[in-house]
């Protein structure tokens, strides 16, 4: 960033803080009281860094990390969970900075604390990248935005979404089942292709009568086995299909959450890459993820089972694990949830494709998403009908 | 002529996870798993019961294991890439071999024991001095680059060979410590290879599901043994040197008759995976020599040649 940006910076800060007065004077109808208990801790930080600079000059905010080292595994709720935010490592900000990124970094942390405000203020819901778009200039890319508002979430010690931010979202459901949004809208899905919408926009889900879950890892997938009606046959029964496309979002993983937590008695299965990333993304929806480890006890779905592709098997997708895929695999293994017994498929999973040096992707490609739908009904109904025996 | 073995007895669940690897020596045989427990289990008893758990530092879980009667030694290799040494008789820890540069792989030791000799899988492969307890490397092999899955030491101690990812295969001379073969007959990855009792023939095999076996001196290509229908994880040879043990991701084990130069018995109780078999070493008793599998099943297998009338 050059000075004139900086100085531009400033400016804009500068600017922010007097808009950020007004807009906090405006907050008058707040009727939900968790509402209105995150405003109180974003005026008071506002607030307080204001009073800093009338005061002494300068403006100091210590924002809690969320890394690695300010996480722990609670083994009895097999759960991510967060360090107190005193507990753990802090990154300060300042300003004016001591050079022009601290003080870039302080416009960011002011911008985005005035979006929050605004969109808490008026009762809507923000997207991470909404707020990407309103500066792009300012945040320079979307990692950024999506680390300050966690960054925000973790040291106010608040959800993300009770900051009335969701990450934009991206993931699909399909089968038969009801969402009641809290706007009065009802999206009746049969079949078609659906975007999860934030958690906190839904009122209800209503789901019929389904003899399981299925979560799917690769968007291609999950887009052939809804064509192919996979979400009804008559050998496995009714499912609800849903993909995270990768990694999943909050949304999708609130809706899986919600699900798993509503209807305990019904089989999540899980189908993902047997390669390290896939391990990774499964254990994302089962156990949580250290990005967002203050919030994942109403995220976690403990009950997915791994129901493939199993690297044994999966012959179709083989391919040789490369050296990442080696270390990325060891640091899977050490970490602590893979000790626990929910773990052991994966752990299985992950010694076997280190054992072979080989990992299997699950493929669409040509007449492949047969062979896919084939064997993910097979491994299904197999499942399902050991349920039924014991 | 096909032989006749059968199944003397198992024991299930012998470890929590897949079982990757199983040695024998006169007394035991001795398993390693995905969890970072070492088995001792009494290889001349008819119940086969365990004798001894040794729990080592390899928290990732256990891929290699190699022993040694005339040291007392165990060595175990984990998935952290390290290697461990056990003491036979009690179970002490006798030194552990770590580099964070080296995640070594398969290991074995000289018959006489006073070497330890481990592939890696950057390539190289190392040689260490068990003589002393310090377990000081006093060798170095170099290969061309790609991951060592399988080696065996000649048991005149002459020779080491090395299988790898790339299907490269080498017989080392542990005197000069110079690459004496490359063998050429496989393209895809080597996973098992053995050298037979008097140190003559080599048998190789991996991801072709063909046996190779080369003169060790010639270095010549002598005959392949195909059957298996799938990857070859594990070969060994019974103490005469008239037959091959092999073990296949195919489910199966198969007998291979030297002088015949084809497969004597197939046996298919694990009806999973196999990853390692072994032939006991209790010769001397009244016992003909059987052999061990186990597997992605969890279960040891022990079989004994059926004997006529």
């Amino acid at each position: 960033m050059s000075v004139a940006e900086n100085d531009h910076a400033i400016e804009e800060v500068l600017e922010l803080m007097l808009a950020l007065e007004i807009v906090l004077t405006l907050r008058a109808d707040y009727q939900h009281e968790s509402r209105e208990k995150v405003l109180g801790k974003i005026d008071t930080l506002i607030s307080d860094l204001l009073s800093g600079i009338v005061d002494t000059g300068v403006a100091t905010v210590k924002l809690s990390n969320r890394r690695a080292e300010s996480t722990w595994f609670d083994d009895k709720s097999l759960i991510v969970s967060a360090r107190d935010a005193a507990d753990t490592k802090q990154n300060v900000v300042t300003f004016p900075g001591t050079n022009i990124l601290n003080s870039w970094r302080f416009a960011v942390l002011m911008r985005t604390l005035d979006i929050i405000s605004e969109s808490l203020t008026s009762g809507k819901i923000v997207t991470k990248r909404d707020i990407y778009y309103r500066e792009t200039w300012l945040f320079k890319n979307q990692a950024i935005v999506d680390r300050i508002v966690d960054d925000i979430g973790r040291t106010l010690n608040v959800p993300r979404a009770a900051l009335g931010i969701v990450s934009a979202q991206k993931g699909l459901a399909c089968g038969t089942f009801c969402m009641h949004k809290k706007d009065g809208t009802l999206m009746a899905v049969d079949g078609e292709i659906q975007l999860i919408p934030p958690f906190e926009e839904l009122k209800s889900i209503d789901v019929m009568d389904i003899d399981f879950v299925l979560v799917i890892e690769k968007e291609a997938v999950f887009r052939s086995l809804c064509s192919a009606k996979f979400y009804n046959r008559p050998d496995i029964g009714r499912s609800i299909l849903v993909t995270g496309k990768g990694y999943p979002d909050l949304a999708a993983r609130q809706f899986i959450s919600h699900i798993a937590a509503s209807y305990p008695g019904k089989p999540l299965f899980g189908a993902f890459d047997s390669d390290p990333y896939g391990v990774d993304i499964m254990c994302t929806y089962k156990f949580g993820s250290r990005a967002m480890a203050h919030e994942n006890s109403h995220l976690t779905a403990i009950q997915m089972e791994w129901v493939g592709v199993n690297v044994l098997e999966y012959e179709d997708g083989w391919t040789k694990l490369s050296v990442a895929d080696r270390k990325k695999a060891l640091k899977m293994l050490s970490l602590p949830w893979m000790e626990t017994d929910a773990a052991n498929a994966m752990r299985l999973e992950l010694q076997r494709m280190l054992f072979l040096g080989r990992k299997a992707e699950m493929n669409v490609v040509g007449t492949d998403a047969d062979g896919v739908i084939a064997y993910l009904a097979q491994v299904i109904k197999t499942r399902l009908d050991a349920l039924t025996v014991h | 002529m096909s032989k006749q073995y059968f199944a003397t007895s198992l024991t299930p669940e012998a470890h929590p996870a897949d079982i990757f690897s199983v040695e024998t020596t006169p007394e035991y045989a001795i398993t390693s798993s995905g969890n970072s427990i070492l088995k001792l289990w009494n290889a001349v008893s008819n119940d086969h019961e365990l004798v001894l758990t040794i729990k080592t530092t390899h928290k990732l879980g256990i891929h290699h294991v190699c022993a040694n009667k005339e040291s007392g030694l165990v060595a175990a290799v984990g998935f952290d890439g390290e290697i461990s040494v056990w003491s036979l008789q009690d179970g002490s820890c006798r030194g552990v071999i770590s580099d964070p540069k080296t995640a070594h792989w398969a290991a074995r030791f000289s018959a006489d024991g006073e070497f330890l000799a481990a592939t890696s899988l950057n390539g190289e492969i190392n040689v260490w001095n068990t003589a002393a307890g310090e377990f000081e490397k006093c060798g170095e092999l170099e290969t061309k680059g790609s991951s060592g899955l399988a080696i065996d030491y000649s048991s005149d101690g002459r020779f080491i060979a090395s299988g790898h990812e790339n299907g490269g295969l080498y017989i080392f001379s542990t005197e000069t410590a110079r690459m004496l073969h490359s063998l050429p007959g496989h393209i895809k990855a080597v996973r098992a290879v053995a050298f037979s009792p008097v140190s003559k023939l080599l048998a190789a095999g991996g991801d072709s599901n063909i046996i190779t076996v080369y003169d060790v001196t010639s270095g010549e290509q002598v005959f392949n043994l195909s059957g298996h229908s799938r990857w070859i994880m594990s070969l060994d040879w019974n103490f005469t040197g008239e037959y091959i043990l092999s073990g296949s991701f195919d489910k199966s084990l198969k007998v291979w008759s030297i002088e015949q130069t084809e497969c004597v018995a197939t046996q298919t109780e694990a009806d999973s995976a196999v990853w390692a078999v072994k032939w006991t070493k209790t010769a001397g008793t009244a016992r003909p020599q059987g052999f061990v599998s186990v597997g992605i099943d969890k279960t040891i297998r022990w079989y004994r040649e059926a004997t006529g009338g």
